[in-house]
């Protein structure tokens, strides 16, 4: 229930991005340095820790010092306290990333929306600014 | 082969002559021996089958009847003998002659090489029945049933005759296993379509197809227990039996003549099914019941895969000793109370408990509860038909419900409840019927632990 | 390595050696059900050790011994998946009834027949094991049936009673409903991918699964009673109080949400599926929450609040988080345990009396009873650092947080808010306020089988969560990032509920009877679902199967139409043909004619 779905459902839902097929345009639009984020497990690290397949993602490495730690220290459950938190806030990092990109496409989208409309009102005859002739006169 | 059928005709002799305190004992000892003797067809050689001589062959399908059928006469003698116990001698042994003689009809029924030796046989199967109905069962309506039982079997197989004896002109043989190699594919005209039903009807009769069901509810009813049993166990997969047997001359018009007779076992199975909820008679119930899954079983033939005639033959043996069970069951309560009616026969649990636990496998056997072979049966069933056509489940399923509940509402109409005052000073169970109950579950239980001996000849 | 395996085999063959011995004297003699409980207890402690195993290195196996038979291309043999799902649940199964069995020492000890209860409840803890650990649909359709049919034998325990039967049958037909769906699931995987085992079926790829998927949709609705097929959960309260125990904590119900849980890598991909199954689940934990907050039976509430918790858990499986689900299965067991137990200590102490308007004032009398079932109740709204609120409150924030149907999440806050309002509802009635039963009855509540399990269990209630979810691998990615508010809600929505709930109780006290209204009635009559169905449904098909399939058709088409129409014109005309009739008055009459004819003939000639 957060603010995408009140969006959605509330106000107008022409400009709300599909979460499921997202990135509609190209990463580095607007951004011309922009790198690609560095995945610091490897395919085979995360293989010998036997991953699950969604948890293979840019925080793995620090889940897998995590579960490492926990095998070290195994009967006691309550060690690994940093690790888990390492985890966990690289996780919520991720989520604030994802949530970003989100803001971008929804942002980017109205842009668009936007400047067809614009592109729409010129091919009619109209400038920027000017209001359609029927109101003007 | 005649180390099956000698013995069996040597317990003629054995009955007559045997002293009168003892021909239960011996009857049912030596037909007991005589069905050790038929498990070793069960062992079945090589894929194709086993010629035993020029008439007689078993292959892995007929060969799980030919044991059910030599179980059987044991588990009949044993629950004949109450019912029997204030006849005079002679009729007694009347009575042991008839059920030997039909075992001996039909042992040689399962194994005949020729068709005709086997439609033969398939009749003469009606004489011994007909008679042991007739004769020994309680009511009057018993010539009724008989009248039914006989007409609807005689006018349905007349066909079959004729047809036999077309074949044989245009082939040359009727040789079962020479037809296998012979058959020619029969186009679709008018006159094969009649040889067609005149080769099944025979069989859709005596499986029961619903429509041509009446006589068995009613033979059922009227007969005295061991007619009971025979016929559910047994007779009724002759037709199965013969079905699966004649396919392979009919290829492939029962691709296209099989319709109206699956629609009419699928609507059959969820109406016999449905009229079973509203038995008030104990054996009426279990012989509709016996119709139900015997449109399974036709429905499972006419598909015609592999799977369904896995599950067809599985289903013909698991019903065999299921129904006849059920039907044993049932007389136990009709000796003790007298009558047929369930509600006169409630909350048996508490004053027969070890009864009670009979009845309660019996029940969940009959509703398939996994991994029964009644289930291997059912289920395979349903993957035939399902893969035939996806809407076949709906029918399926409706079916599969209904079963659950009707055995499920036998089991607490005559177990649960409160017990009623009149049958509060019934005899206990004899150890004869528990045992006999106890025979009739034993295979079913061991055949699940490997059910592909009576999987038939395609597993 | 090898200890794992055998380990694991020890403890389930344990469970059978009391099955096997019913043969023998042991069954008969009064240590039978402490047998049976020791058994369980080092079933437990055995189990124990491949869990710990498998929580220190992760290692999943499948043990494959029996091979049962091969059909053409399929094999089917015995063999058991001992995965994250099978290692953790057979531990907390175990425990619970463990706990079930000697709270029903205390409960059933005056039971003539309570060897054979003992029995039975192994046996349906067996079923239940089977099913937990099989590795192909075979074997879990084993487990799947004997859990249904020992629920037959369980709920209709007191069958001298009409209500008992019924609702094993009701039981037995609702589970038969979603049975069809499993089969058919069976059917379409054997079809399309010729594979029963688990690993076959996952790693074969398929385009549309819509259908095998809602087959076993149908399954799960008809064992985890959700809505539509829900109305068995609320009747089989007519079974013993262990019973419902078993039946609601860890075995029966759970089993259908087990279900989808194992096919979840089907399922992660389709959205059909889950829309409809984040629906289903909403829609069930909502209108169960609704039935529960007017019942007047302690154990209905309890039951319907299972139920409630069973719609949370589907939608949890909706939302695509089945390790959140089996968490909350594990957690769920504990407390739901408990609660039961609890209310079976107040209802036996009151002389059986279910009602809670009648009872009142309990916190004095049974102290012990009251602290669990207060306990039990937070652990169930989820209250924080007991276990519910482990697995709860991370299934409504990762609810709240995931890009989901918002109608569902609603609905799921309503239900949320409503679980604390019945749980308060029960408090208030049962424990607080002046005594209303009977003043004659002597509670006693100090019975060591009584109090040993029910502390078990409240050890377990506070602490279970704590100790799985930190024990357990990290499975899903944790929700860590949300607004403060989406973080209170599930606390808040609980919280309304109780000062709701509280205050409403508080101000109704002293109102006067008014007559119902149409809301208190569509919950009371559980949303008149079994007056509609229970009534319409079955005297429609049993006046179809009478009307239609046996008079109609049987007695009048097909019995008067061919033989006996057959017969009647064989008879008809047979009279009509034959020349002789006995109307001998006729024959003379044709005679005298003749007869005239001719004289007449031989007059005129002359």
């Amino acid at each position: 229930m957060g603010a995408h779905l009140a969006r959605r459902y509330v106000s107008d839902q022409s400009g709300e991005p599909d979460p499921q097929r997202m990135p509609t345009f190209p990463p580095d639009y607007g951004f011309p340095g922009r790198k690609e984020r560095e995945m610091v497990a490897t395919q085979q690290q995360m293989n010998d820790a036997q991953l699950l397949l969604q948890q293979r993602d840019y925080c793995a490495h620090y889940l897998i010092r995590l579960l490492k730690c926990k095998r070290d220290s195994f009967p006691n459950f309550l060690a690994c306290r940093h690790e888990q938190h390492d985890w966990e806030y690289c996780e919520h990092l991720d989520y604030v990333m994802r949530m970003k990109e989100f803001e971008r496409e929804r942002r980017l989208l109205q842009r668009k929306k936007r400047r067809e409309q614009r592109e729409a009102d010129v091919a009619r005859g109209q400038g920027p600014g000017e209001v359609a002739p029927k109101v003007a006169l | 082969m005649l180390k099956i059928i000698l013995p069996t005709m040597m317990l003629m002799p054995l009955t007559w002559m045997s002293k009168p305190n003892m021909i239960w004992i011996n009857t049912t000892t030596y037909s007991l021996l005589i069905s050790l003797i038929s498990l070793l067809f069960l062992n079945q050689l090589n894929d194709n089958c086993t010629n035993l001589s020029l008439s007689f062959f078993t292959d892995s399908l007929s060969a799980p009847l030919l044991t059910l059928t030599t179980w059987l006469l044991p588990l009949m003698l044993m629950a004949s003998q109450f019912h029997l116990s204030k006849e005079p001698l002679t009729r007694k042994k009347l009575y042991i002659t008839m059920l030997i003689l039909l075992q001996l009809f039909l042992i040689m029924t399962f194994t005949a090489t020729e068709l005709i030796m086997f439609y033969i046989l398939f009749e003469a199967t009606l004489a011994p029945t007909l008679i042991i109905i007739t004769r020994w069962g309680n009511q009057t309506e018993r010539l009724n049933a008989g009248m039914y039982f006989l007409f609807y079997t005689l006018v349905g197989s007349l066909p079959l005759l004729v047809a036999l004896l077309f074949i044989q002109n245009n082939m040359g043989t009727l040789n079962f296993l020479m037809l296998q190699l012979w058959s020619q594919p029969m186009p679709n005209s008018w006159s094969n379509t009649l040889l067609w039903l005149a080769c099944m009807m025979a069989f859709m009769v005596k499986m029961p197809l619903y429509g041509l069901h009446l006589w068995l509810p009613k033979a059922h009813v009227e007969a005295p227990i061991a007619g009971s049993m025979v016929l559910a166990a047994v007779l009724l997969k002759l037709g199965g039996y013969g079905m699966m047997r004649i396919t392979i001359l009919l290829n492939p018009l029962t691709n296209s003549m099989a319709y109206p007779f699956m629609m009419l076992s699928l609507w059959g199975m969820i109406m016999t099914s449905s009229i079973c909820l509203r038995q008030t008679d104990l054996k009426s119930l279990i012989a509709y019941s016996s119709v139900s899954h015997m449109a399974l079983v036709i429905a499972a033939i006419l598909i015609q895969t592999p799977w369904s005639y896995m599950g067809a033959t599985a289903l013909m043996i698991a019903h065999g000793l299921t129904s006849s069970m059920l039907f044993c069951l049932a007389n136990s309560n009709y000796e003790r109370t007298h009558s047929r009616t369930m509600i006169l026969a409630r909350g048996l649990q508490v004053l027969l408990p070890l009864m009670a636990a009979w009845w309660l496998l019996a029940s969940l056997t009959n509703l398939a509860l996994p991994p029964t072979i009644n289930l291997i049966g059912e289920l395979f069933v349903v993957m035939a038909s399902f893969s035939w056509s996806n809407i076949t489940i709906i029918l399926m399923g409706t079916n599969i419900i209904i079963t659950a509940l009707y055995s499920l509402y036998m089991l607490i109409t005559t177990q649960r409840g409160k017990y009623t005052h009149h049958i509060k000073n019934i005899k206990p169970s004899f150890t004869r019927e528990n045992a006999l109950m106890a025979l009739h579950l034993m295979p079913l239980l061991l055949l699940s632990l490997n059910p592909k001996i009576i999987l038939g000849p395609i597993y | 390595m090898n200890l794992f395996t055998s380990s694991i085999i020890t403890s389930l063959s344990m469970l059978t050696f009391p099955v096997i011995l019913t043969s023998t004297s042991i069954y008969k003699s009064k240590l039978y059900p402490q047998y049976v409980k020791t058994t369980i207890s080092y079933a437990f402690m055995i189990s124990m050790i491949p869990t710990t195993m498998f929580i220190y290195s992760g290692k999943e196996m499948i043990i494959s011994n029996w091979h049962w038979m091969t059909i053409q291309t399929m094999k089917l043999t015995l063999s058991f998946k001992l995965d994250y799902f099978s290692m953790i649940f057979m531990p907390v199964a175990l425990f619970v009834t463990w706990s079930i069995m000697e709270f029903s020492m205390w409960y059933m000890h005056s039971d003539p027949y309570i060897n054979r209860f003992f029995k039975y409840l192994l046996m349906f803890l067996i079923t239940m094991m089977i099913l937990v650990t099989a590795n192909n649909l075979f074997q879990l359709f084993i487990g799947w049936e004997g859990v249904g049919i020992m629920s037959f034998l369980l709920i209709g325990w007191w069958h001298g009673r009409t209500d008992a039967n019924t609702a094993a049958l009701q039981a037995v037909l609702y589970n038969r409903i979603g049975d069809v769906g499993f089969i058919m699931a069976m059917a379409w995987f054997l079809i399309n991918l010729n594979t029963w085992e688990f690993q076959q079926i996952f790693i074969t790829h398929h385009d549309n699964l819509n259908m095998p998927l809602m087959g076993l949709l149908l399954a799960a609705t008809g064992k985890s009673a959700q809505f539509g097929l829900h109305p068995w959960l609320p009747s089989a309260m007519e079974g013993p109080t262990p019973v419902s125990a078993l039946l609601h904590s860890s075995t029966m119900v759970v089993a259908g949400v087990f279900l989808l849980i194992r096919f979840h890598p089907l399922m992660e991909y389709n959205t059909t599926v889950q829309t409809t199954t984040l629906c289903l689940g909403a829609i069930t934990t909502l209108f169960t929450a609704i039935c529960a907050l007017t019942q007047n039976d302690i154990k209905k509430i309890i039951a319907f609040s299972t139920s409630s918790q069973l719609g949370l858990m589907i939608v949890t499986i909706g939302i695509n988080q089945p390790y959140l689900a089996f968490l909350h299965i594990c957690t769920h067991a504990f407390f739901k345990a408990m609660l039961f137990m609890c209310s079976g200590s107040i209802i036996h102490n009151l002389n059986d009396e279910q009602d809670i308007r009648k009872m009142g004032g309990l916190y004095k009398v049974l102290p012990f009873t009251t602290t669990s079932l207060i306990a039990g109740s937070l652990a169930l709204t989820g209250m924080p650092f007991l276990t519910g609120f482990y697995s709860k409150d991370l299934i409504i924030e990762t609810a709240n947080t995931s890009y989901t149907n918002a109608w569902a999440l609603l609905m799921t806050l309503v239900a949320t808010s409503m679980t604390a309002a019945y749980s308060t509802r029960i408090l208030f009635f049962a424990l607080l306020g002046q005594p209303r039963f009977n003043p004659m009855i002597t509670t006693n509540e100090n019975n060591p089988h009584l109090i040993n399990s029910i502390k078990r269990l409240l050890l377990g209630s506070i602490f279970a969560g704590y100790l799985i979810s930190q024990n357990i691998t990290p499975t899903t990615i944790p929700q860590m990032t949300m607004p403060y508010y989406l973080k209170l809600t599930a606390l808040s929505v609980t919280l309304l509920g109780f000062i709701l709930a509280l205050e409403l109780n508080l101000t109704s006290q002293s109102l006067k009877l008014k007559y119902p209204s149409n809301l208190f009635k569509f919950s009371n009559l559980l949303g008149y679902f079994p007056i509609i169905i229970h009534r319409y449904v079955p005297k429609m098909n049993l006046s179809a199967s009478q009307n239609l399939a046996s008079t109609l058709l049987d007695t009048i088409w097909l019995e008067s139409a061919l033989p006996k129409s057959i017969s009647y014109f064989h008879m008809k005309s047979s009279t009509t043909i034959s020349n002789q009739k006995g109307l001998i008055k006729l024959y003379f009459l044709s005679f005298m004619i003749t007869l005239i004819l001719a004289l007449t003939m031989i007059n005129f000639h002359e």
